[in-house]
This record gives structure tokens, C-alpha cells and sequence, in this order.
């Protein structure tokens, strides 16, 4: 009986505490909506669209959004560049490279008609002013071996930002893809568009 | 048996205590029941929808007069090295309105600004405190105006070089509050700028107070005197407050203060003033005739200077009275009785002319058949308030 009697106050003491705690925190909970979020870094489309006026071949990284003007490209030396950022800083940063690439006439051993050679490219990300001059290098990577013939196939750079601390910007500053074509022989590379090549920034590790 | 029928209806009552806790709006004049929000992960530079409601009633009771609404917003980073600043994002939105049973639909825009400013809306002006990722939204009228279910959206743009992680955002709607004084005017001032009172005196201070969330219980009406105070009685009707007292014998001579003082529920408040003027003098009364111990054969001319700085003299009450002496006797009372002696009774002194400090009375001392001898004359006078004097004969 003297059990019950305690375990009975135990409950009643429970829902007093529920009730007192309850009605201290329900006004502030229930005025409030709140979720939580995770932001990933931009990504920059290539397209074929000349963006600035004054420079021939140059063409568009296109923010955040794949839909993008032209298949795909023949790479010789290449150069893209973003809308001004706006932004007055950039923490810092590293830069993944994704280019969805396809080789042509590779050299071959005349012999057993295997491929001998491949490519390389070599891609610099910049900074450069809202003209695109005065560039400042944030990165520059060589990637070899790109040999397929057979497709497309997406080859992930890794480009290491160069600097460690927060990167100062102008408002009307943009960033700057240069894509070299590096390849053996009369090789060539053909790079595709369509939202299947980009820069992605991300923060440095 | 009966003590579990006790512990279940103390249950039952703490469960209803909880639920009913869950009240639209708070003590402290923030929504609730709010649901949401409804957010997808994104990439920095671009924009992102987020929408959330709360369960809110247009025309609530608790609101008084339809406070005006804002919401407010906060952006958290979870990165200690890359909080939010201000313009790493730009807010907007709209409130998703519906009408006819949900047939058609119309949009409230409203727009967010991560800045301190003033806004001024029908109850007054309130400043906001944004910055570095808190945001207040609010449309034109600076009234939001949701109805039941209405839904909120948010359309928001981040810059492209936002810190990659997790950010926290929070959503909270109240009302703005009324920062504008209850407006109050004594409207009979003329009662009191210029006229003097006495203690006994009743006073009636006729008071305009407006103010849409008065709070009728601290208007308050009170006479202040060197460090005494005294509450007025208050009545209210037809929209006009009557404070009224009868003035108490402690009050003083001299010039003291009426406050009627009314707050709103926001706690602004407002006062007006006036004066209270209070003259317990008496007049000051000079004989100018006749001199003393002149001998008068027919004629008596009685002039005497009745002067009262403050209220003023009632021109009504300046009387004299002659009484017929014997030695160091003066007839008293009737002058009937024991010793028959001529006792004039308080007769009128007239102004020498409107507004005149002289009252004066020719006397004729033949006509009254007064007999030969010594007489003795009395002068009173009273201010308009009944301050009474009388003349000092030396």
C-alpha cells in the first residue's frame, strides 16, 4: 500500500514538473519556427557563351545553374570567366575541377595499334578585375594521362588554392578559368558542356 | 479508492493546464503555434525558398487595435570562424493569402532589411535592431495581417562566397509595439490658469485622454502641494474624463499643481498640468472716514478702501454697522433690552464705482434721529470665496 502511495506521488510529481516546464518553455518554442540548413559551395558551369565583350574566346562560367549554352568544345587554351561576384572577400579555398572529357587521334604503336600517348590539361584559376585583367592566380593544376577515345569521361582536378588566408576581392572581381590542352602528337581534346563540366569551390582543407 | 480519484483529477488538471498553455498568443505579445520551416540544403550564390505558417487569427482578441505584425529573421552559422555578416544573405518574401475557400490565392509581399531602422506604423514608430544575419520583414503598411493557415514564403539569396557548413534559421512573427503617448488635455484650464479656490472648494477637471491601448486604470488625476498629494476621484463619460475633489482643510495657501497623468498598456505615457491657485486671505480693509473722534452734525460720509490682491472683494459683502456707545460700552445685539441703545445692523457700503477699491455711504445722522454722543462703526468685507475680514478700529 505505502509502495503505491509513493510510486502514485512519483507520477503526480512528474506531471507537475512536465506542467511547470512545459508552460515556461511552450510560449518560446511555439513562437519560433526554425530549421537547419547545409550551404554547399558554388559551382560554376562552363558555356560557351562569349562573355566579355572586348575578349575573343572568352567564354562563361555560368553560376549555379546547368543550363548551359553549347555541347562541347575543342580545348586548345581556353579561358572562362564568372559575372562579377560581388562579394568583397572569399575565405579560403580550393577549387574542384570537373571536365567531361574525350580524346581524338592519340598516337599509336604502328605495331599493335595500341595508344602510346595521351593528354594533359592544365587548368589556372584566377582572379581578375571586372575586365578581366590584372589576374591573380588562386590555383593551377596539370592533370595527365586523359587518354579515353572511346567517350566522355568526367576527370575530377583537384586544384589547391595557394593562399591560406581570406582572399581579398573588388566587388566587380571575377574568377577566371584558363584551360591548356597538353597532347602527344596530333592528339586533340574535346570537352563537353551541358552542365557536365564546372569548377566547385569548396573550402580549404 | 477515493485517493486515486484525487491524484486523477489532479492530473486532468495539470494536463489541461499544459495544453491550454499552448495559447496562440504569448504573455509577451509574440504569435505561436508556428509550423515550419520548410527548407531544402543549397549552394552558396543562389536562391532558396523556405516557407512556414502559424496557426493566427486576424482581428485576434489579444491584439489590441491590429497591432501591426513583423516577423523577424535569424541566420546562424555553426562555424565559430564564419559567422554570418551582414549582406551574406538578402531576404525577401510573401505571405500566400487565400480567399473564397481556398479558390483563389493573392500574394502580400514583403520585404526584409538586415539593418537598425525606424518603422513607423499606425501605433507609433519602433526601432529594430538587424544586422550581421537578423532580419526584420514587414510590408508597406508595416503590417503583415495573416490570416488563419496563411502560409509564409521566403525566397532567399545567399552570396557566392558564403561559407560552405551548417547555418541555423530561425523565424519569429509578434507584434510591433504602440510607442506613440496617450494624448491628454485638461480642457478646462480657464478654470483654473486664473481662478483662486479655497479649501472646502469642490474642482472639477474636465480631461480629453486618447490613446487606442489605454490602460484605463493608471489614469490618474492628483494635486500636488510643496511634498503632499491627493488623488482626484475619477468619471468617465461620454468619452471625456471628469477628475473632481472637494479641496481639504490641510491645503495651503498658495500656487500648486493639478497633474492628470494616463499610460497605455505599452507603458508610454503622457501628462498634462495646471495650475491650482488657493487664497485663504481675507481682504484688507482701510477706513478712510471718518477720522476718529470727529464730530459730525448731520452728514457722515463712511469711505473705506476694501482691497483683496488674489481672489478679489465681493463687491456685496463690504458692509459697516453703527452702534451707539456709553463710555467703554458698545450696544450689542438689536440694541433693545436692558440698556435701549442705536444699533444700525450691517447695512451696504456701496462701490464708489465698478471694480473701485472705495465703498462708501453718506450718512444721515438727522434722519436716523441719532442722539448726541459716541458711536462706533464696524467695517466687514469678504473676498469672492468668503475669506471674511473685519476693520481694526485702533
Amino acid at each position: 500500500m505505502n509502495k503505491k502511495k509513493i510510486i502514485t506521488s512519483l507520477i503526480i510529481a512528474s506531471f507537475l514538473l512536465i506542467g511547470v516546464v512545459s508552460a515556461g518553455l511552450v510560449s518560446w518554442l511555439s513562437n519560433t519556427v526554425s530549421a537547419d540548413v547545409e550551404v554547399k559551395g558554388p559551382i560554376f558551369y562552363l558555356d560557351n557563351t562569349n562573355i566579355l565583350s572586348g575578349k575573343s574566346e572568352s567564354m562563361y562560367l555560368k553560376l549555379n545553374d546547368d543550363n548551359v549554352s553549347g555541347s562541347h568544345f575543342k580545348l586548345s587554351e581556353d579561358r572562362f570567366f564568372s559575372d562579377s561576384l560581388g562579394v568583397e572577400s572569399f575565405y579560403p579555398m580550393d577549387f574542384r575541377v570537373i571536365l567531361n572529357v574525350k580524346t581524338f587521334d592519340l598516337p599509336q604503336n604502328e605495331t599493335t595499334n595500341e595508344t602510346i600517348g595521351s593528354c594533359s590539361v592544365e587548368a589556372e584559376v584566377k582572379k581578375v578585375s571586372n575586365l578581366g585583367g590584372s589576374p591573380e592566380k588562386l590555383c593551377d593544376v596539370i592533370k595527365i594521362g586523359i587518354d579515353n577515345e572511346g567517350g566522355y569521361e568526367a576527370y575530377e582536378i583537384n586544384c589547391e588554392g595557394e593562399s591560406d588566408d581570406e582572399i581579398d576581392f573588388n566587388k566587380g572581381d571575377r574568377l577566371e578559368l584558363f584551360l591548356t590542352n597538353y597532347c602527344d602528337g596530333n592528339a586533340s581534346m574535346n570537352i563537353k558542356l551541358q552542365g557536365e563540366s564546372y569548377i566547385n569551390i569548396v573550402p580549404k582543407e | 479508492m477515493k485517493n486515486k480519484k484525487i491524484n486523477l483529477i489532479i492530473a486532468s488538471i495539470l494536463i489541461i493546464g499544459i495544453v491550454a498553455s499552448f495559447g496562440i498568443v504569448s504573455a509577451d505579445r509574440e504569435l505561436s503555434n508556428a509550423k515550419g520551416i520548410q527548407i531544402e540544403d543549397f549552394v552558396a550564390g543562389s536562391t532558396v525558398e523556405a516557407n512556414f505558417s502559424y496557426d493566427y487569427f486576424e482581428g485576434l482578441e489579444e491584439n489590441t487595435e491590429d497591432s501591426p505584425l513583423i516577423f523577424k529573421l535569424d541566420v546562424n552559422s555553426e562555424e565559430k570562424d564564419y559567422p554570418v555578416w551582414r549582406g551574406d544573405f538578402n531576404i525577401n518574401g510573401y505571405i500566400e493569402r487565400h480567399r473564397i475557400f481556398g479558390l483563389f490565392l493573392y500574394k502580400v509581399p514583403f520585404s526584409c532589411k538586415e539593418l537598425n531602422r525606424t518603422i513607423n506604423h499606425s501605433l507609433g514608430s519602433e526601432t529594430v535592431s538587424g544586422g550581421n544575419g537578423t532580419f526584420y520583414c514587414y510590408n508597406r503598411s508595416a503590417d503583415l495581417k495573416l490570416d488563419r493557415h496563411d502560409n509564409v514564403f521566403l525566397d532567399i539569396k545567399s552570396e557566392p562566397a558564403l561559407y560552405p557548413g551548417n547555418y541555423s534559421l530561425s523565424a519569429k512573427m509578434f507584434y510591433l509595439n504602440d510607442t506613440y503617448a496617450p494624448e491628454v488635455e485638461i480642457l478646462n484650464k480657464e478654470n483654473f490658469e486664473r481662478v483662486y479656490y479655497k479649501s472646502g472648494n469642490n474642482i472639477e477637471v474636465k480631461t480629453s485622454i486618447s490613446d487606442v491601448n489605454l490602460n484605463k486604470e493608471e489614469t490618474i488625476g492628483k494635486i500636488f502641494w510643496n511634498e503632499s498629494e491627493i488623488k482626484l476621484a475619477k468619471n468617465y463619460q461620454n468619452g471625456t474624463y471628469y477628475f473632481s475633489e472637494t479641496l481639504p482643510d490641510e491645503i495651503p495657501e498658495g500656487n500648486h499643481t493639478i497633474e492628470i497623468f494616463a499610460k497605455d498598456i505599452f507603458g508610454n505615457s503622457a501628462t498634462d498640468k495646471t495650475r491650482l491657485l488657493i487664497d485663504e486671505t481675507a481682504p484688507e480693509i482701510e477706513l478712510i472716514s471718518p477720522f476718529s473722534d470727529d464730530v459730525y452734525s448731520e452728514i457722515m460720509l463712511i469711505n473705506a478702501s476694501v482691497i483683496d490682491e488674489k481672489a478679489g472683494v465681493n463687491p456685496d459683502s463690504v458692509r459697516y454697522r453703527l452702534r451707539e456707545m456709553n463710555g467703554t460700552n458698545i450696544c450689542s445685539g438689536t440694541g433693545f433690552g436692558a440698556w435701549d441703545c442705536y444699533n444700525s445692523g450691517w447695512k451696504e457700503l456701496n462701490e464708489m464705482k465698478e471694480g473701485s477699491e472705495f465703498f462708501t455711504k453718506e450718512v444721515n445722522t438727522t434722519k436716523l434721529n441719532l442722539t448726541s454722543g459716541e458711536y462706533w462703526l464696524d467695517i466687514k468685507a469678504k473676498d469672492i470665496l468668503g475669506n471674511e475680514a473685519y476693520l481694526k478700529n485702533d
